[in-house]
């Protein structure tokens, strides 16, 4: 009988342990999969301003910055990867952190820190 | 004048209870689909929120009636819960107070329905057409298993006599004979329907009436139906608890036993239906509750009778 399966799936999912995890996490985080694309990181010292990223940004998330380097407004990014994919010298990249809130917006332009 | 004031004084403890059930509810629930769930306290935080944000009044909506009939709702679960309560506590006896709280839990969920109504909105009003005959249809077996414990009590509609012959026979109605265990049964079979969750959730169904009544509800008026919802479900387990389980112990023991078994009867009435069963059609409901509990109910009463005449 169906009511009976579903009291029973229920009640063996009642006894073992969730399949999601609590919010806010803590301090283990669960492992994101290989190749995830989420937060950008800009080395900024290695960047040899070839403005490639600027040109194949499919939103217009990279602008100019001082001394021919690139700030990225990551409020605007859409996390395709093409950045971090055509630099020539790996100074781009997209890390495993998804958690992007913050109060401040400044917090999510990333670019040179002289 | 005493009545009033320890009503009063127990409505707070009445909707922390159903304010803490409805957290178990929530975190029991979402361990049988395999989730964390929410804190316990989340309830606490729900109306906290709620109640801080600012009333939106829908241009159609007939003024009055939306605004304050969720405030109404509200008092008169918490009236009838509380009314539970002290009696269960004080052991007062009050004429016909069966049938008054009765009448305040039908009354909150009544008017919370007809608030929602009144918002214009056609779902709404759908959701009312359905509510009635939903309520209607659990209402007669309930009472009709109510009335069962009142026949066993000496045909008196006060609870105190009901709660008295339970001390005084050392144990529930529903354990000591057949006509009572069938009363709570068919009180049982009610209680999803009361508390509308599914198997009989129609008048608040997000996929077919997008939640009924309760669509142009917001802010400080949908905190308010909450609340009522959520006292009178916990009132209904704990009427039943009281009404056939009753444990004779020590007058605080006796009323704590009463809270937790009200709290199992609400788990197994409406978390774990809620869990497990998918949603019938309004015209279901009806028939199933004119049906089981219905027929269960009356037999119960006629045992009932058949055994208050055997003693007499």
């Amino acid at each position: 009988m169906k009511i009976g399966v579903m009291l029973r799936d229920a009640l063996r999912r009642l006894l073992g342990r969730p399949l999601t995890i609590g919010y806010p996490l803590k301090p283990e985080r669960p492992a994101t999969p290989r190749g995830y694309r989420g937060m950008i990181a800009y080395d900024w010292e290695t960047c040899i301003g070839c403005m490639l990223c600027l040109k194949v940004c499919p939103s217009g998330a990279v602008s100019v910055a001082d001394r021919r380097k690139v700030t990225f407004d990551v409020g605007r990014c859409i996390f395709c990867g093409q950045c971090a994919e055509i630099c020539p010298v790996g100074a781009v990249r997209l890390t495993s952190e998804f958690e992007m809130v913050a109060v401040d917006r400044s917090a999510y332009r990333v670019g040179p820190r002289w | 004048m005493e009545l009033h004031l320890a009503t009063a004084a127990s409505a707070p403890i009445v909707l922390l209870v159903s304010l803490v059930y409805e957290g178990v509810d929530r975190k029991l629930r979402a361990r049988m689909q395999g989730r964390v769930g929410p804190p316990l306290l989340q309830p606490f935080y729900d109306l906290v929120k709620l109640f801080s944000k600012d009333r939106i009044i829908p241009f159609t909506a007939a003024y009055p009636l939306f605004n304050y009939a969720p405030l109404l709702s509200a008092s008169c679960a918490l009236a009838g819960g509380a009314l539970v309560f002290v009696v269960l506590v004080t052991g007062l006896q009050l004429a016909g107070d069966l049938l008054l709280v009765f009448y305040l839990l039908s009354s909150s969920s009544l008017l919370a329905m007809v608030g929602g109504a009144s918002s214009g909105n056609p779902y709404a009003a759908i959701s009312l057409s359905r509510g009635l005959s939903v309520l209607l249809s659990y209402k007669l077996p309930m009472l009709l298993s109510v009335l069962t414990a009142a026949i066993k009590a000496g045909g008196t509609l006060s609870l105190a006599s009901v709660i008295a012959l339970q001390a005084e026979a050392g144990g529930g109605i529903a354990t000591l004979s057949l006509g009572g265990a069938l009363a709570l049964l068919a009180f049982m079979l009610c209680m999803p329907a009361e508390g509308e969750v599914p198997p009989f959730d129609v008048t608040t169904a997000k996929t077919e009436v997008v939640h009924g009544f309760l669509i142009e509800y917001g802010g400080p008026h949908l905190a308010l139906v909450k609340i009522a919802k959520g006292v009178s479900r916990f009132s209904t387990a704990l009427l039943a608890a009281s009404l056939f389980l009753y444990t004779p112990a020590r007058p605080p023991l006796a009323a704590m036993l009463c809270l937790l078994e009200a709290m199992c009867i609400a788990v197994l009435t409406i978390t774990v239906p809620g869990t497990v069963l998918g949603r019938v059609k309004p015209s279901q409901v009806v028939r199933f509750c004119l049906v089981a509990p219905t027929s269960i109910a009356i037999l119960s009463l006629a045992i009932s009778l058949l055994e208050a005449g055997g003693l007499a």
